[in-house]
C-alpha cells in the first residue's frame, strides 16, 4: 500500500508529490499523457508540430501522435486547451506568478465575486513565499514588446507597482517563473548552456521551453512542473533527506476505489485503478490517502465516473474561465511581438480583472485573429450587442482584411484580457450522455453559456476591453481591432471548489473532501473562485503546498513546515547534481 | 429537403448535440447524401474555405471575387493539412472532412441555389466570398442547444484555417514576415524602471 497517490503530474498534482516526498512519503504519481523524457528529440519550435489540435504534441492525448486526441463533448463554439502530459498545462504556459486579487479571499472588501476562497489572503502569503522561492519567481526582464506595452500603461496614468501584492490599479513587469537571462541569454540567436543561463527570448513559450540548450532538466528558463517540481519529487531522496517518488505516465486513472464507510458515516478513500493507454493493461493499487490532480476537467469527470457522493452537486459546477478577450494594435514600427517569454509585463485593475502583453508566434497570432463570436468584421456580427470599446472593428479577421493585418507579425502587440469573472453555476463539467464514451469511460462534456454571464462579469470584461484600446492607443497603435473571442479555455478553476460550508463547495477548507476522507483535490478545480482575473498557477501551488501540509500533519503524525524550514530553490546545485545522478 | 426543415431539423433532432457528436453527423439523411461524393468535392471545398479565409492568386480565390497577387492557403498547402487535422481531430467514417464539406455545401446551396452548378463541383467554392460569409452566418445563428455541434464547427473553422496557413514556413512565414524559429533572439533590454 502506498502512503499517497497523486492523480496527475500538472500544475498541482507534482506540487503535492514533491512536497509529500519531500517529507519521507511512499508517493505513486500518476499521469494520463506522456512523459517527455527527451524533449529536445521530442519537442520543437514549430507551432505545427506542437500546437496543431489534433497532431500536436500538446494536444490532450495519447502518447501516440498518429492517434487523435480524447474526445469532449462541448455543445458550443469554443476551444478546450487542455494538455496531457507530464507538467500539463505547465508545459505551454507563459510562467505568470502573480499573487491573487486579495479581493478574492474570505473576509475582503469591495466589488468581487460573493464566492470567495475560505481562508484571509495573509494566511496564504508564507505558502505563497514557499513556491516562489522553490520556483524561482523573478521580476521579469523587458523585451520591445513590454517597453510598448508599459508605455502605453503610464501614457495612461496607470502608477508602477513595485511590490508582490496588488492594491490599487497599476501596472508593472511581471512576475514570472522563469529564470532571469544571465550570459548570452538575450543577446544571441544560438546561445547554449552554460554561456548562456535563464531566458533565451526565443518566444516559443507555447511550443514548450527547451532553452538554453544543454542545461540540466531542472535549470531550463521556464519552470514547468517538468522542470521544476517533478524532478525535484523524483530525487527528493538524493538532495534531500525523503524519498524518491514513483512516476507512471501514460496512466489514465479510471476511477476512485473507495474502503467500506466507517463508523463516522463516510466513506475512505482507498486507491485507484488506471488503464495504460500504451498497452491497455488495468491495475488497481492502494493508498491511505488519494489526491486528485487532473484538472478542472478531469477531475470532476473522474469523480462522476466514479460514482463518488455529490449531495449538493456542486462536482463539476461553477466553472471559472477568466472570460478572456484579445485586443490587437498594429504599429508602424517594430514590436517584437513574436520574441521573448509568453508575457512579461502586465496591468491589474483590482475587481475587474488583469491586462497583459502576450507573445504569439505567426500561426497561433493568425488564429487569434481569426477566432471570434462577434462574426466576421465588415460582414457579419451575429447580434451579439457586444461593442468595440473604442477599437476600429470587432470580430474576426478574414480574407483581404486578415492579410493585411498580420503581413508584418513583429509590428502587431497582443492584449490578454483576464477578466475576474463570477463562479457561474451553468457553466459546469458533467458526464456526456449524448456522446459515445472512449476507453476511458463516459467523456466530459463542458458546458459554458458564455452569452449569458452575470452581469458583473459583462461589466468587467467591456472595462477591461475599453482600457486595453486605450492603452493601445497610448503606445501609438495606429490601428486596433476587438475580437470578442468565444471561450478559449485555457484558464480554468472552481469546478471542485474549495469552500467554508459542507453547503456551498465540494472541498474543505483544507482541500479534503466534505464527503470522501481521505480524498484531496490539489489542481485549480479547488479553487473557490477565478482568483480575482489574475493568472492562477501561483496561488493553486500555494494551495497545494498547504493541502499538502495538512495532509502530512492530519493522516501521517508530521509537523507543518511552511514558515519553520527554508524551501530549496528547485535550481539549487543540489537539486542539479541530483537530477544528473538520476540521469533526468 | 426544405430550408425550413433542413434548419428545424438541425435544431431539434438533438443529434448534433455536441462536437462529440459530430462523428454522427453522416447518419442525418440529407448530410448522407451529400457525403456520397466522390473525394474531388471533400478537396474542392476545403480549397474554397482556406481561399475564403487567406485568399492568394489562385483560381479558387479569383472565383469568390476576392483575390490577391501575394500568395494564401492554398500555396500554403493548408487544404491538405486541414484534411489531416480534422479526420485526426474525430475519427469516423465517412472521415469528418467529408461532413464538413458536406455541411459548408448544403449550406451553400440554400444560400444561392447557383452554387451547385458552377465552374466547381462543390458549390461552396462556387460562391461569391461575401456568400461565403453568409454561409457562417447561418450556421453561427443556429442558437438552439441542439446546435452545438455545429457551431463548434462552424466557429472553430476559419481560425484552423489560419493557424494552418500562417504555420507554413515558406509561405505563412514570408505572408507575416516572421523571422523564423530560433534557440535566442537579441531582445533583452535590461529591466523596468518607472
Amino acid at each position: 500500500m502506498r502512503d499517497v497517490i497523486v492523480v496527475g503530474a500538472g500544475g498541482g498534482g507534482a506540487v503535492v508529490a514533491k512536497e509529500l516526498a519531500e517529507r519521507g512519503l511512499d508517493v505513486l504519481l500518476l499521469e494520463a499523457g506522456p512523459r517527455w523524457a527527451h524533449t529536445e528529440k521530442e519537442w520543437s519550435h514549430y507551432e505545427r508540430k506542437a500546437n496543431n489540435p489534433a497532431s500536436g504534441y500538446f494536444r490532450f492525448g495519447p502518447s501516440d501522435l498518429k492517434k487523435g486526441p480524447w474526445r469532449r463533448d462541448l455543445p458550443q463554439y469554443c476551444y478546450l486547451w487542455q494538455t496531457g502530459g507530464v507538467g500539463g498545462s505547465t508545459v505551454h504556459f507563459f510562467g505568470n506568478y502573480p499573487r491573487a486579487m486579495p479581493g478574492a479571499f474570505a473576509g475582503a472588501s469591495g466589488d468581487y465575486d460573493p464566492v470567495r476562497l475560505p481562508l484571509a489572503y495573509t494566511d496564504l502569503i508564507p505558502y505563497y513565499e514557499w513556491v516562489e522561492h522553490t520556483l524561482p519567481v523573478q521580476t521579469a526582464p523587458m523585451g520591445t514588446k513590454e517597453e510598448v506595452f508599459l508605455r502605453g500603461a503610464t501614457r495612461m496614468g496607470l502608477p508602477v507597482q513595485t511590490g508582490k501584492d496588488i492594491a490599487r490599479d497599476s501596472c508593472r513587469a511581471q512576475q514570472n517563473a522563469i529564470l532571469q537571462p544571465a550570459g548570452r541569454a538575450g543577446k544571441a540567436k544560438d546561445p547554449k548552456y552554460p554561456a548562456a543561463k535563464g531566458c533565451t527570448f526565443c518566444g516559443h513559450c507555447l511550443e514548450g521551453c527547451l532553452e538554453p540548450k544543454g542545461a540540466p532538466r531542472n535549470l531550463r528558463a521556464k519552470r514547468s512542473t517538468d522542470a521544476s517540481y517533478v524532478p525535484m519529487a523524483l530525487t527528493a531522496n538524493r538532495w534531500g533527506k525523503g524519498r524518491a517518488a514513483e512516476l507512471v505516465a501514460d496512466a489514465f486513472v479510471l476511477r476512485v476505489n473507495l474502503l467500506p464507510t466507517t463508523s463516522s458515516g463516510l466513506p475512505l478513500a482507498g486507491g485507484v485503478t488506471w488503464r495504460s493507454t500504451r498497452s491497455g493493461q488495468v491495475t488497481t493499487e492502494e493508498a491511505r490517502v488519494v489526491v486528485l490532480a487532473g484538472g478542472c476537467i478531469e477531475t470532476p469527470r473522474l469523480w462522476l465516473r466514479s460514482g463518488l457522493p455529490n449531495p449538493n452537486d456542486l462536482v463539476g459546477r461553477g466553472l471559472s474561465d477568466h472570460y478572456p478577450d484579445f485586443v490587437i494594435g498594429r504599429f508602424a514600427s517594430y514590436t517584437g511581438s513574436t520574441r521573448g517569454p509568453g508575457s512579461n509585463a502586465r496591468a491589474d485593475f483590482p475587481s475587474y480583472g488583469s491586462l497583459e502583453v502576450t507573445t504569439l508566434p505567426p500561426a497561433l497570432q493568425a488564429y487569434s485573429l481569426a477566432f471570434s463570436d462577434s462574426g466576421m468584421a465588415g460582414l457579419y456580427d451575429n447580434g451579439t450587442g457586444v461593442g468595440a470599446q473604442g477599437a476600429d472593428s470587432i470580430g474576426r479577421l478574414v480574407g483581404k482584411r486578415l492579410k493585411r493585418y498580420i503581413q508584418n507579425v513583429d509590428k502587431l502587440l497582443n492584449v490578454l484580457v483576464l477578466t475576474d469573472d463570477d463562479v457561474e453555476s451553468q457553466n459546469r463539467v458533467t458526464l456526456s450522455t449524448s456522446s459515445p464514451a472512449d476507453e476511458h469511460g463516459a467523456i466530459p462534456r463542458v458546458e459554458v453559456a458564455y452569452r449569458k454571464r452575470s452581469a458583473r462579469t459583462q461589466r468587467n470584461r467591456e472595462y477591461l476591453a475599453s482600457k486595453a484600446v486605450q492603452l493601445l492607443r497610448a503606445a501609438g497603435a495606429r490601428e486596433v481591432v476587438r475580437m470578442n473571442i468565444a471561450p478559449v479555455l485555457f484558464h480554468l478553476h472552481s469546478t471542485m471548489r474549495m469552500g467554508a460550508s459542507i453547503n456551498d463547495s465540494v472541498v474543505d477548507p483544507n482541500g479534503e473532501s466534505w464527503f470522501v476522507k481521505r480524498l484531496f483535490v490539489a489542481d485549480n478545480s479547488a479553487l473557490s473562485n477565478g482568483v480575482g482575473g489574475v493568472n492562477p498557477t501561483l496561488t493553486a501551488q500555494a494551495l497545494g503546498t498547504r493541502t499538502a501540509e495538512r495532509i502530512f500533519t492530519t493522516y501521517f503524525g508530521g509537523e507543518a513546515w511552511v514558515g519553520r524550514e527554508s524551501p530549496v530553490a528547485s535550481i539549487d546545485a543540489s537539486v542539479t547534481r541530483a537530477v544528473r545522478a538520476a540521469g533526468l | 429537403m426544405s430550408e425550413l426543415t433542413r434548419r428545424r431539423f438541425l435544431e431539434r433532432t438533438g443529434f448534433l448535440a455536441a462536437a462529440g457528436r459530430l462523428a454522427q453527423l453522416p447518419e442525418v439523411p440529407w448530410v448522407r447524401a451529400a457525403t456520397s461524393a466522390k473525394p474531388d468535392l471533400n478537396r474542392q471545398t476545403m480549397n474554397g474555405l482556406v481561399a475564403f479565409v487567406v485568399p492568394g492568386p489562385d483560381r479558387y480565390s479569383r472565383t469568390q471575387g476576392e483575390w490577391t497577387k501575394a500568395p494564401g492557403g492554398i500555396a500554403a498547402g493548408a487544404p491538405k493539412a486541414l484534411i489531416q487535422t480534422l479526420d485526426l481531430f474525430i475519427p469516423s467514417r465517412p472521415p469528418l472532412t467529408t461532413t464538413v464539406a458536406a455541411v459548408l455545401n448544403a449550406q451553400a446551396t440554400q444560400v444561392d441555389p447557383n452554387s451547385a452548378h458552377g465552374t466547381y463541383q462543390a458549390p461552396f467554392a462556387n460562391l461569391a466570398f461575401r456568400r461565403k460569409a453568409e454561409v457562417f452566418r447561418r450556421l453561427e445563428s443556429l442558437y438552439s442547444p441542439e446546435a452545438g455541434a455545429l457551431r463548434f464547427l462552424a466557429g472553430n473553422l476559419p481560425g484552423l484555417v489560419a493557424f494552418l496557413t500562417y504555420a507554413d514556413p515558406k509561405v505563412g512565414w514570408k505572408l507575416s514576415n516572421y523571422s523564423g524559429v530560433a534557440d535566442g533572439r537579441r531582445e533583452f533590454k535590461g529591466y523596468f524602471h518607472a
